[in-house]
């Protein structure tokens, strides 16, 4: 009787599991379309605080940072490290922030490479140079986005689907 | 061990502004000198200078354990990313006169390869030569002179007349902040005063915000040709007497006419060695036929920086 119990335990426990992996995984991938859908506005943003308001980019990162979520803290990181002595470089600045934003979320590299190659150019190049390189970020965080979009419909009812089916598959194996 | 004097701490502010290679060296300079120096010259693929009373010199002239150091690209891009604060877009203007003003009322100046469209200059690349001139205020440099310029509690329209490098806009700041702030002794409480700093040198605005004390009552407009900023000056803001850096155009002496008109006193400074040298110039010879000037005063850097001698006109 009690083995009985306790078996019926651990399989709602592991099908427990198996849901909310299966949760988890694809609130993952809501979470990178919102991402991407943020820092495409962050972007259009920016490109106002450089051709109109010709805003430093310290001010300009310290406005952004109001953006809710991740894309926010991001922008706060480079606002703040703007301010750190000895002064680092844009570059180096924007880099850590990325880091900092991307790893723990272990997204696809394709948006961290496209931001990147956008920090290379911030504070160095010529205003239409800038302009020229958030706009080019801006469109190819678009196509990664709907890339992403697509992804998330075909792949949020499989992860579900798999995670359950997974547990279910190891809760009969198991009896 | 010598103390850090104001000098010293305003040296390793702009230094600060410097690549790290730079800045390095530049903090291992004595404080003697580093109080000593008017400009940090950086030049790429040549040795790091500094001026000071004893001239142009390599660092390691200055500080034996300072080895001669010739600035990279990668320096020159650095140092140009920190003065500007890694916003090029937001110091177009100032880019355009050739120098950009950083915190602490550093002017630095830059040259490079500039990059233009229809005349105007959108951006300057290959940054090749950088002269970071520290900000100096003398606060009282201009004690010597209060009593002639204010007379019974009146201001005496000023004409300051010097060579270059003898300190013109250092004594226009101080005679600024003076007029602004009151001079006790004389019992002469503040007045209204309105600089129109061309060149941004005598109040250096960095964000809106004046790097050098010109006193409590001053308003500054920056980077405004003089020609049209007194007008604009006396429209907007009533001053009592309007303050502004070297008069060279016939366009200036009409705007300087139209603030005497309206019986506001005008301070301000020109190129020049002694008053007859300015009066045989045809484009001040209505402010003097006007008699817009009741006083002058010439600097020079004999026997040392900002001697002078008062003449009423």
């Amino acid at each position: 009787m009690e083995t009985g119990y306790l078996k019926l335990f651990g399989g709602v426990l592991i099908l427990s599991a198996g849901i909310l992996s299966g949760l988890y995984l694809s609130r993952r991938l809501r979470a990178r379309t919102a991402i991407l859908g943020d820092l495409i506005l962050s972007l259009t943003a920016l490109q106002n605080e450089i051709s109109f308001v010709r805003a430093p980019l310290g001010e300009a990162f310290l406005r952004l940072s109001r953006i809710d979520g991740e894309v926010g803290r991001f922008y706060l990181r480079c606002h703040e490290g703007m301010k750190r002595l000895p002064r680092p470089s844009v570059y180096s600045i924007w880099e850590e922030s990325l880091k900092l934003m991307f790893e723990p979320m272990m997204f696809s590299s394709e948006e961290y490479d496209a931001m990147l190659s956008l920090g290379r150019e911030l504070g160095t190049g010529d205003v239409n140079a800038q302009l020229r390189a958030v706009r080019f970020t801006a469109e190819e965080l678009s196509r990664i986005r709907k890339g992403a979009e697509a992804d998330e419909k075909k792949k949020k009812r499989m992860y579900m689907g798999l995670s359950i089916i997974a547990a279910a598959v190891i809760v009969i194996a198991a009896a | 061990m010598k103390t850090r004097d104001e000098k010293a701490v305003r040296f390793d502010f702009a230094a600060d502004f410097t690549a790290p290679a730079i800045r390095e060296r530049l903090r291992s300079i004595p404080y003697d000198i580093k109080s000593r120096t008017f400009e940090i010259r950086i030049k790429r693929s040549a040795p790091v200078m500094l001026t000071t009373d004893a001239g142009c010199l390599p660092i390691s002239e200055y500080a034996p354990s300072a080895k001669p150091y010739l600035a990279t690209k990668e320096d020159m891009d650095l140092t140009f990313e920190f003065v500007t604060g890694a916003s090029i877009h937001a110091v177009l203007e100032e880019l355009r006169c050739g120098f950009i003003t950083i915190s602490g009322g550093h002017r630095v100046g830059v040259c490079g390869k500039t990059v233009s469209e229809r005349g105007e200059i959108l951006s300057i690349r290959d940054v090749s030569s950088l002269n970071i001139r520290i900000a100096h205020e003398v606060k009282g440099c201009a004690d010597g002179v209060m009593g002639e310029i204010i007379n019974e509690g009146r201001i005496r329209s000023t004409l300051v007349i010097s060579p270059p490098s003898c300190g013109k806009t250092t004594l226009l700041r101080d005679i600024a902040r003076q007029l602004s702030n009151g001079v006790e002794h004389l019992g002469f409480r503040g007045v209204k005063v309105g600089v129109i700093d061309e060149r941004s040198e005598i109040c250096a605005m960095y964000r809106g915000e004046p790097q050098n004390d010109v006193g409590i009552r001053t308003d500054v407009l920056d980077l405004c040709p003089k020609s049209a900023g007194i007008g604009l000056m006396l429209r907007s803001m009533s001053p009592d007497v309007i303050i502004t850096d070297e008069l060279l155009y016939p366009e200036d002496a009409r705007a300087v006419m139209q603030a005497h008109n309206t019986g506001v006193a005008v301070i301000a400074s020109v190129h020049g060695e002694s008053v007859s040298d300015i009066q045989r110039k045809s484009v001040f010879g209505e402010l003097f036929e006007e008699r817009v000037f009741s006083l002058a005063i010439t600097l020079s850097n004999r026997p040392r920086t900002g001697t002078r001698s008062v003449v009423r006109l």
